[in-house]
């Protein structure tokens, strides 16, 4: 049943896409997946911390999407209406979880084998971004390793951008108190004054 | 502005974020205030950290796979749709084709009669219970919160 990929053109807009799954076409619904997959399975991680369930919860939404793609306003964008569906699932399931919170620190893997100076930082920025609270490791994890600007996380979050900037700001205060703590000075190769 | 709004600027300096003329006023202050200056060089070292690090991948193999996973368990959800109904109506049929024997048996005695139906119905009122939980509530209540 399922078509194999190169059936729809991967550029595709959201808009495009979206209006051939409300035709009836379900496997236009790919392109959508294709293009936010690792967006929302990272935003996922950045609330459940652990790769199984980042996993789960990400195409769980894919499917909450997909089934509600009826009353999608399509003069909206797809992702913020998506990631709203997204981190409601997140946020639920941590509700429900019973089991101890795991750790993002239990994580990190480096790809390259690093000094192990490194590694241990690696250790306590995770260790410190597990601390923050789920707004700030929000926007912190969309910041650095998404790259928004403060107007895209504001639409994804719902918050105002002055919002946005503050808790940012507070963030990094706070990421950088713990970095400190767990490591005196916290840039051993890079020698900046 | 203080110093506490001039540390705020420079966080968002380095997210890439501070209009013209807030980078000037910013620059202004930096010349006058040594505290700020500090900030600045430790929001620098603080941003090139953070520069170096990245999420780790999960395998390629997880990014062939996602779409296949959605569409069968899209699927595989629809099948199981459709098996619990047959189910349901199988059990109803069974249990109503159950009942009217034992009603209908006279040489059952009338405790044992009450006996099993009140068995029977306790099991269908606990099915029914069960079953409006796992399907119904849970996802009505998901949804809720998913529509805020
Ligand atoms: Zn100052």
């Amino acid at each position: 049943m399922s078509k194999q990929s190169g059936e729809w053109n991967q550029d595709l807009s959201d808009e495009k896409a979206i209006s051939l799954v409300k035709s009836g076409h379900r496997e236009a619904y790919r392109v959508i997946v294709e293009r936010y997959k690792k967006r929302a399975y990272y935003l996922a991680l950045s609330w459940v911390k652990n790769h199984q369930d980042a996993l789960d919860l990400s195409q769980e939404a894919f499917i909450h999407a997909f089934r509600k793609l009826k009353k999608y306003d399509e003069s909206r964008q797809f992702f913020p209406w998506f990631y709203q569906l997204l981190r409601n699932l997140c946020i639920d399931f941590l509700r429900r979880q019973k089991r101890v919170n795991c750790s993002l620190v239990e994580f990190v893997s480096l790809k390259e084998d690093p000094p192990a100076q490194r590694a241990e930082l690696s250790r306590a920025l995770w260790a410190a971004i597990d601390k923050l609270s789920g707004e700030q490791r929000e926007v912190i994890i969309l910041r650095y390793f998404q790259q928004y600007s403060y107007q895209e996380i504001a639409e994804l979050t719902n918050m105002p951008i002055g919002t946005v900037m503050s808790t940012l700001y507070y963030a990094k205060q706070k990421l950088r108190l713990w970095l400190k703590e767990a490591w005196g000075n916290y840039s051993p190769s890079k020698g900046e004054s | 502005m203080r110093h506490q709004q001039y540390k705020q600027l420079i966080s968002a300096y380095f997210d890439g974020e501070l209009s013209p003329e807030q980078k000037s006023q910013l620059e202004e202050h930096l010349k006058h205030c040594a505290e700020c200056r500090a900030e600045f060089q430790e929001a620098r070292q603080f941003e090139s950290l953070m520069a170096t690090f990245s999420l780790p991948q999960p395998s390629e193999e997880v990014w062939t796979m996602y779409w296949s996973s959605i569409y069968n368990r899209l699927e595989r959800r629809l099948g199981w749709i459709f098996l619990s109904i047959g189910a349901i109506i199988l059990l109803f049929y069974g249990a109503y084709k159950l009942v009217e024997e034992i009603i209908h048996d006279p040489s059952l005695p009338l405790v044992l009669k009450m006996g099993i139906l009140s068995f029977l119905g306790g099991m269908v009122v606990l099915l029914v219970s069960f079953l409006r939980e796992k399907l119904f509530l849970r996802q009505r209540e998901r949804y809720k919160e998913v529509e805020q």
